[in-house]
């Protein structure tokens, strides 16, 4: 298997400081097809998410209906959406 | 039904030569679906994009599919900016095809020439390089036949609310065989 990697910031814990240079965010969505598992899998695969990492973000978008997955520049979050849309997840970015 | 386990280095994925005829049938589908349209914009417009048209690549589509299969395949990337999503498509939806309609190829390549004969069906191995794609053109059959059924997140509920005798029964039954088929590679992979 094969992924590129690129630097990027770890996801944004709830309740910090809000970062005044208001970094990209990647923001996947629930959908009613993709499995609990798969998605698991895809963010340890796409992102080198420990396994309760990956598994806490997917129980986000599962319970919550979306969830943050990786932050960064504008250019970086614009490869991981395609990355995410490649693997048939519903996902967005937007400035924080 | 088939069955799918961990063995070695390779998941071994067992199907029965139904199983081996319905998920190519899906898979060519969903292919052709992403590769047909593609073709067909490029044939019916004007190429908003002189160096893609002059090195012969089709322009990239400016919207939003209308085909809501399509349009969940190849969603926005941002979701309350048009203007953006429009020009993240026209830049990248072609690759983001090609990614696809390429995993779905290979799993068409690997059902047709790398199974061995095993009781009524066949015997494949799937190598690490091979679980992406399986579980990418996995997802989009899935996604696929799931937007078009409507499914919601209760497929149990989506069944009872049928008809006796509707005609997408069978279709629920292949959706639910794909989504134990999916998860049995994610599991074997995990």
């Amino acid at each position: 298997m094969t992924a590129p990697t690129i630097e990027r910031t770890r996801v944004p814990d709830a309740g910090e400081t809000e970062d005044p240079d208001r970094p990209w965010v990647t923001i996947v969505w629930n959908d009613p097809v993709n499995l609990m598992s798969y998605v698991t899998w895809v963010f340890q695969k796409l992102f080198g998410y420990s396994k309760d990492k990956a598994t806490a973000l997917m129980l986000d978008v599962h319970q919550k209906g979306k969830a943050v997955v990786s932050s960064g520049t504008r250019e970086q979050m614009e490869h991981d959406v395609a990355r995410l849309h490649a693997a048939g997840l519903w996902a967005t970015l937007q400035q924080d | 039904m088939g069955k799918v386990r961990r063995r070695g280095g390779a998941i071994r994925v067992d199907l029965e030569a139904a199983e081996i005829v319905l998920l190519a049938s899906l898979v060519s589908q969903v292919r052709d679906l992403l590769v047909a349209d593609l073709t067909d914009a490029d044939a019916g417009g004007d190429s908003a994009d002189p160096l893609a048209a002059i090195v012969g690549l089709p322009a990239g589509p400016a919207s939003r599919p209308d085909d809501p299969v399509l349009a969940r395949l190849l969603p926005d990337a941002y979701r309350e900016d048009g203007e953006a999503s429009d020009e993240y498509r026209r830049l990248m939806e072609g690759d983001l095809r090609a990614q696809k309609a390429g995993a779905l190829q290979r799993v068409l390549d690997d059902l047709s020439g790398t199974g061995v004969r095993h009781g009524d069906g066949q015997r494949f191995e799937l190598a690490d390089e091979a679980v992406t794609p399986w579980l990418y053109a996995l997802t989009d059959v899935r996604l696929a036949l799931g937007t078009r059924l409507d499914v919601s997140e209760d497929v149990e509920a989506d069944l009872a609310a049928l008809e006796p005798g509707s005609p997408e029964l069978a279709a629920f039954a292949v959706y639910d065989w794909l989504g134990w088929l999916q998860n049995a590679v994610v599991e074997a992979a995990s």
